[in-house]
């Protein structure tokens, strides 16, 4: 209710004195960096012993390649699968991580799917650019770390899974882990400031829970 | 933030000037910038963090001046002294951060837990759809929203752009880095916000979610860059490529007391936005560059990613990444090609108790795994079983890391032990030097992690049968364990075919060993030298 109403006083302030109103939030102080300790030689090891090529990989990981866990082939929504258009039943085959769609009218036929390597990105464009929502939906199997940022949980839960959402500048979205591979799925409405779809999280909530699975390329391993 | 790095960022600002022909209005002279996570005093609490995010990006307007400071607390501001978003003091230097400003949105990278998601950036000025947005990166268009458009690069980096006009782009469609993709505006759904690009970056963070990450110091890079070089791109050879690694060297003029990376894209290039550049350090000692340099840290080698040693020819161009937002610079005598097939390691097999397993072990499916018939998995015997996670201590008296297996404590001897295993002091449990004394000491962990995996999925790591001292090591096939790093290899190369991409500078194949030698020496000067980069 409170958030409803932030989103609402920003959207006004927003009209009328053409500016974001500052939805200030409740501070707390201090950084999260780990204290690293040097990395020695241990005392009473043996000398370091050259590493033939194949078995010499001084590569810093900082790029993380999730392995995916894929439901089985008869976990697809074959009715959701079938009301795709012919590219996007194509480009979902050719998906290398799970495509989760929304299984609802008119939601599907407008589906865009667009794999890479590395990530699936689907986009629905909104049936009306001055009144309706777009709907982003992206997996990322790569991920990146980084020594500065610890572990986090997300705060909410999402489809069974901890989750974290929010909302930049009046786009809703969750992020949660499923399969193995990062999801992020966005709502963003052509008026946020009055459209009720994004006076609170609820519709985001509930368009996450109508995904479903739609299939994939099911390959497993690797990927440069 | 580092003092260091913010040292370095300044001092780039000051070369700037003297390196530029300005253009008429650009101001370059001025720029100037507040620290990151300094936000406008009474907006919340910054993101103190000189991380680069999104090294190499392009800076999203097309042309300078641009100014990065908040919509909200600044002139005409809802929150800021009262005037017009058109004042002086909005399109003035210094810039200021403005992630993590107050907001009520959760924003797990804000020390508060909330926050603004990424940074407002005014053009040159206040007039709308005037200023052109462009790529800060090559990659598709995954996105259009009635005020937002998404670009999603090879690696999952999504960069946002927000509240722009005149979009020249498409869903689906491919950008080059640079692109215009529209121009700066006050779109927002039907209700004008200032005139204003809101720029995100988003990306999957591991062990938190696809999330917000700073995007100031990558802006202020890769304005720098915009402003003028402000050092000219890397520079370095490809010396070998072949089934014993590859190897080569990188530096950046201008900064050679510190080291850069390079980037590798196996079987792709950076403008083919489908191959991830697989970043390695170049800062091995290499003697013969100390004369030609003035600087001897600045070599790299690398083992070949296992996946790909499957008897089919495979290419890699090797990039230099001087950073500071600079272009990408291709090695000479890069890409090198090679054809090589797996060599199995003596040893035995030790089971992987899963994706759960393999991951605690962060195991890649890339560099460190291959998969291999039912008959080679065969000629190994079983061993016991891998933990479910990898058991790290740190001595708290001398640092040294060593990895609790099977009853005895194994050193990892070498940063590039360490890097190979993804093993981190910063990951291990610290004990005192009695009770490390307690535990007995075993054999090295090997130089690199060996997987193999079955048509069935499942996984095995190659090692040492008995991991004591007196213990042999094989157990399998082949020699038995070698001593020191343990690999258990006789020969590298004997059974490919290599295709040698070689420069008048190579080195022998002898190489490698040196440098794994050196190499020991140098992981604690990495931890040291790159505090906000370590990763």
């Amino acid at each position: 209710m409170l958030s409803a109403m932030r989103t609402s006083i920003c959207a006004l302030a927003a009209a009328s004195l053409v500016s974001l109103v500052a939805c200030d939030a409740p501070e707390s102080t201090g950084d999260r960096d780990p204290t690293r300790e040097p990395l020695a030689a241990p005392a009473q090891a043996a000398p370091a012993q050259a590493a033939p090529g194949q078995l010499a990989r001084p590569v810093v990981k900082t790029l993380e390649i999730a392995e995916v866990r894929w439901p089985p082939r008869d976990a697809i929504d074959a009715a959701s699968l079938a009301r795709l258009s012919e590219g996007a039943r194509e480009a979902v085959t050719r998906s290398r991580l799970p495509v989760l769609l929304p299984k609802r009218d008119g939601l599907l036929e407008r589906a865009v799917v667009m794999p890479s390597a590395q990530y699936t990105a689907v986009s629905i464009p909104a049936e009306d650019r001055q009144h309706g929502v777009t709907i982003s939906l992206q997996a990322n199997r790569i991920a990146h770390r980084y020594a500065e940022v610890p572990p986090a949980l997300g705060r909410d839960v999402v489809r069974g899974h901890d989750a974290w959402i929010t909302q930049n500048e009046g786009i809703w979205s969750a992020t949660w882990t499923e399969h193995g591979v990062s999801y992020v799925l966005e709502l963003e409405c052509a008026r946020p400031g009055d459209d009720p779809r994004c006076e609170s999280d609820a519709a985001l909530r509930a368009l996450a829970e109508e995904l479903v699975f739609v299939g994939g390329s099911f390959e497993v391993g690797g990927a440069r | 933030m580092s003092a260091r790095r913010y040292a370095r960022l300044a001092f780039g600002a000051t070369t700037a000037l003297s390196a530029l022909l300005a253009p008429a209005a650009a101001s370059a002279q001025d720029f100037s910038y507040a620290p990151p996570g300094q936000l406008v005093p009474g907006s919340g609490t910054g993101r103190a963090d000189d991380t680069i995010y999104a090294p190499g990006m392009r800076f999203p307007i097309e042309a300078a001046p641009a100014f990065a400071n908040s919509q909200v607390w600044g002139t005409g501001g809802s929150q800021g002294p009262s005037g017009s978003q058109c004042a002086t003091a909005n399109y003035s230097y210094p810039w200021h951060d403005n992630y993590c400003e107050s907001r009520s949105w959760d924003m797990p990278l804000c020390p508060s837990g909330t926050g603004h998601q990424g940074q407002d950036i005014r053009g040159a000025d206040c007039t709308k759809d005037v200023h052109w947005v462009v790529a800060s990166a090559a990659g598709t268009v995954t996105n259009i929203g009635s005020y937002s458009v998404y670009v999603t690069a090879p690696d999952g980096t999504r960069y946002d752009y927000l509240h722009m006009g005149s979009v020249q782009v498409s869903l689906n469609q491919q950008v080059t880095k640079g692109q215009r993709l529209g121009r700066v505006s006050n779109e927002f759904g039907g209700t004008p916000t200032t005139v204003h690009l809101h720029f995100n970056i988003r990306q999957s963070v591991a062990n938190v979610g696809t999330v917000y990450v700073p995007p100031y110091t990558s802006l202020v890079a890769s304005y720098q860059a915009l402003l003028g070089p402000v050092a000219p791109p890397g520079e370095g050879a490809l010396d070998e490529v072949s089934c014993d690694g590859i190897r080569g060297w990188a530096a950046a003029p201008e900064q050679l007391e510190s080291p850069i990376e390079v980037r590798l894209y196996f079987d792709g290039s950076p403008e083919g936005g489908q191959t991830v550049g697989h970043p390695v350090l170049a800062d091995q000692n290499r003697p013969d560059l100390c004369e030609s340099l003035g600087s001897c840290d600045h070599g790299f080698s690398t083992g070949l990613p296992l996946s790909l040693l499957d008897g089919a020819e495979h290419t890699v161009e090797v990039h230099a990444d001087a950073g500071a937002g600079g272009p990408l610079a291709e090695l000479e005598a890069s890409p090198g090609s090679f054809s090589c097939n797996f060599e199995m390691p003596s040893g035995v097999r030790r089971e992987i108790g899963g994706l759960d397993a393999k991951n605690a072990w962060r195991f890649s499916s890339f560099w460190d795994e291959i998969e291999v018939s039912d008959g080679v998995l065969g000629t190994l015997s079983d061993g016991e079983p891998l933990d479910d996670a990898p058991g790290l201590v740190v001595s708290a008296s001398d640092g040294s890391l060593w990895l609790i297996d099977r009853g005895v404590r194994r050193p990892v001897e070498s940063d590039a032990v360490a890097r190979a295993w993804d093993f981190h002091p910063a990951l291990a449990r610290p004990l005192e030097e009695s009770a490390l004394a307690d535990i007995p000491i075993g054999k090295p962990v090997r130089a690199r992690p060996v997987v193999l995996r079955s048509a069935e999925g499942e996984r095995f790591l190659v090692d040492d049968a008995d991991p004591t001292l007196g213990g042999g090591g094989g157990g399998g096939s082949g020699a038995g364990g070698a001593g020191g790093g343990g690999d258990g290899v006789s020969t590298a190369s004997a059974s490919c075919s290599c295709l040698f991409a070689g420069s008048p500078g190579a080195q022998p194949a002898g190489y490698f060993a040196f440098a794994g030698l050196l190499g020991l020496a140098g992981l604690g000067r990495l931890l040291r030298r790159r505090p906000a980069r370590a990763r």
